[in-house]
């Protein structure tokens, strides 16, 4: 309650449905009769039938973020469903399609619904964090926590809610073995572990230093402050005096 | 009604609602032999009979009268060139049944369309034009088909 | 932080291996294995370590051997009237390009707490310490009750590391 209030206040002050032309260029024609007062049912989930087995389906463009973020929540609300009776349909069709060995007509529109949706919870994803950051501080979301795994390395793990707590949750307790420090073999893995890292990181720093070096016998006229950016561990000066720098300095 | 997450439930709890539904429902065509009010659905697998009720309700406002879900294994076959076995996924089917005056037919979606007679005339263009052609190079086997005076 | 090819969680991790598109022990067949009268059996008596809900959200509680139903736990979809939406699945491209950046709390707190305290500030209703005088319901609210209130919107909870287990 409270919530709406709060952002309808914001939304319907500046948004609303105007601004965004959001007409497709997909035939509305009516489908059968129904005698439902709503509009038809079941059939929603099949397209119109002028679409029934045609080569190609005429359709617009996803939504854009910016395209949501100018809409109410109310309007992202209804329009979440619009795209779900969308996918739906899209879905069915093409279930079909692979039944009858027939050629579905645009899968583009189903690329182009999934990303509209995506869009929509991200947005729908900001106001919610704007808003628990202003009034409590943290962002309303699920909480993440690092932590040591048991082979003693950094890992980040999703938080449940549970009704007891953790030194008498039996069942957690078992299946949540602590890291031990003092554990040989654990002692090894990490040491090999280690190692490895170690040669990544010197094998990338030959790699990159090489490439620097390539670059600017290729390139001698190239800006350096972007070198510098894209490599930023890459001593340039130190590059020139390496003896496959064929330019002069 | 969705895959997120939501707080835990305790006695005295509020009501789980969801604003935005995150599972897909599709109509099939029935696998088997089914009563006329019977409309068969694949649904995400993580759907309860409670939600397919609400959603089929709610969304599309379509009256359940009862139904029925089963996992439908996925099917396991060889894969071709390779020898191993591969399983294809499963899939939720949900049997829905309507009131026993309503009847739905699961309809032909890809009907004969003018536009495919069209397209075999022009097949029958080709090979005249083909036809032709064959005429025109036909003391001159081995010569491309340009090659004329 | 590692990166992200030699975090090896899921290479040594003992079930994902387990799981597959090929090899048939790795075939996750759940709740499909066994006879007639072992899934007959199963069926009275359960082992709990056999049974998988598939990712099922409870709808209630066991209670010895019967299964009550709790109606709040059941989802209840909030669907809007969509009758009068002229909202499309899809944008025409001949719609104009927008821009708009990403909403911020500070951009919330620009539309909804600012005005007030500018106001205020001009009537010289605030405290040395800058709390008003007259405070608003909303400005009131203890942080307590701020966390309160803002569980009770009840939104879906999304996680920023969905690619975490």
């Amino acid at each position: 309650m409270f919530y709406n209030k709060l952002l309808s206040k914001i939304f319907n002050a500046c948004s609303g449905n105007s601004g965004l032309k959001s007409a497709s260029l997909r035939n509305t024609s009516a489908k059968y009769i129904s005698t439902t007062a709503r509009r038809d049912d079941l059939n929603e989930f099949f397209d119109i039938k002028e679409n029934w087995g045609v080569p190609e389906v005429k359709s617009g463009r996803g939504w854009t973020k910016d395209d949501l973020r100018i809409k109410s929540n109310e309007d992202l609300h209804k329009l979440w469903y619009i795209l779900l009776k969308e996918r739906n349909m899209l879905l069915t069709m093409e279930e079909e399609a692979k039944e009858q060995v027939k050629l579905f007509p645009s899968p583009e529109r189903l690329d182009k619904v999934r990303d509209s949706m995506k869009n929509l919870e991200d947005v729908v994803r900001e106001r919610n964090k704007a808003y628990h950051l202003l009034e409590t501080g943290k962002d309303g979301e699920r909480p993440v926590e690092k932590y040591i795994n048991p082979f003693g390395m950094n890992a980040t793990k999703r938080l449940y809610e549970y009704p007891l707590p953790k030194h008498m949750n039996k069942k957690w307790l078992e299946n949540h073995v602590p890291y031990k420090e003092n554990n040989k073999d654990i002692q090894q893995f990490q040491l090999k572990l280690g190692e490895n890292t170690f040669m990544y990181k010197k094998r990338k720093r030959t790699r990159d230093f090489n490439h620097v070096i390539g670059l600017l016998n290729r390139f001698p006229n190239m800006d350096m402050e972007a070198l510098k950016g894209q490599y930023p561990d890459v001593d340039i000066e130190k590059a020139k005096r390496s003896r496959k720098y064929k330019g002069w300095d | 009604m969705s895959t997120r997450w939501y707080p835990l439930y305790q006695t005295g709890g509020p009501q789980l609602r969801v604003f935005l539904p995150n599972f897909w429902m599709k109509l099939v065509r029935p696998t088997h032999d089914q009563p006329q009010n019977v409309v068969q659905f694949s649904c995400s697998m993580e759907m309860t009979t409670p939600d397919i009720k609400n959603y089929l309700e709610k969304i599309y406002n379509v009256k359940t009268i009862d139904i029925r879900t089963r996992i439908a294994l996925g099917k396991t076959k060889k894969q071709p060139g390779k020898g191993y076995i591969i399983k294809d996924d499963d899939i939720k089917y949900a049997y829905v049944t309507l009131h026993s005056s309503q009847k739905f037919d699961f309809p032909d979606l890809f009907p004969e369309r003018k536009e495919d007679e069209a397209d075999k005339r022009t097949m029958d263009e080709i090979k005249d034009g083909f036809k032709k052609y064959l005429e025109t190079t036909k003391n001159r086997p081995n010569l491309p088909g340009w090659f004329s005076i | 932080m590692l990166p992200r090819n030699l975090i090896f969680v899921r290479n040594i991790s003992t079930t994902i291996p387990k799981c597959g598109k090929k090899n048939f022990r790795k075939f996750q067949l759940f709740n499909k294995r066994g006879s007639r009268l072992f899934k007959q059996q199963q069926a009275k008596d359960p082992e709990p370590d056999l049974f998988h809900n598939r990712g099922v959200r409870e709808i209630g509680y066991k209670d010895g051997n019967k299964y009550v139903v709790v109606p709040e736990k059941i989802p209840e979809l909030i669907v809007p009237n969509l009758s009068d939406c002229k909202l499309k699945p899809y944008v025409s491209y001949r719609a104009p390009d927008i821009q708009q950046d990403e909403f911020t709390a500070q951009d919330l707190f620009d539309v909804v707490y600012a005005p007030k305290i500018v106001a205020d500030f001009k009537e010289n209703k605030l405290n040395a310490d800058g709390s008003p005088i007259e405070p608003s319901i909303y400005e009131k609210l203890t942080p307590a009750e701020a966390e309160l209130k803002a569980r009770q919107t009840g939104t879906d909870l999304f996680c920023s590391r969905d690619d975490v287990v």
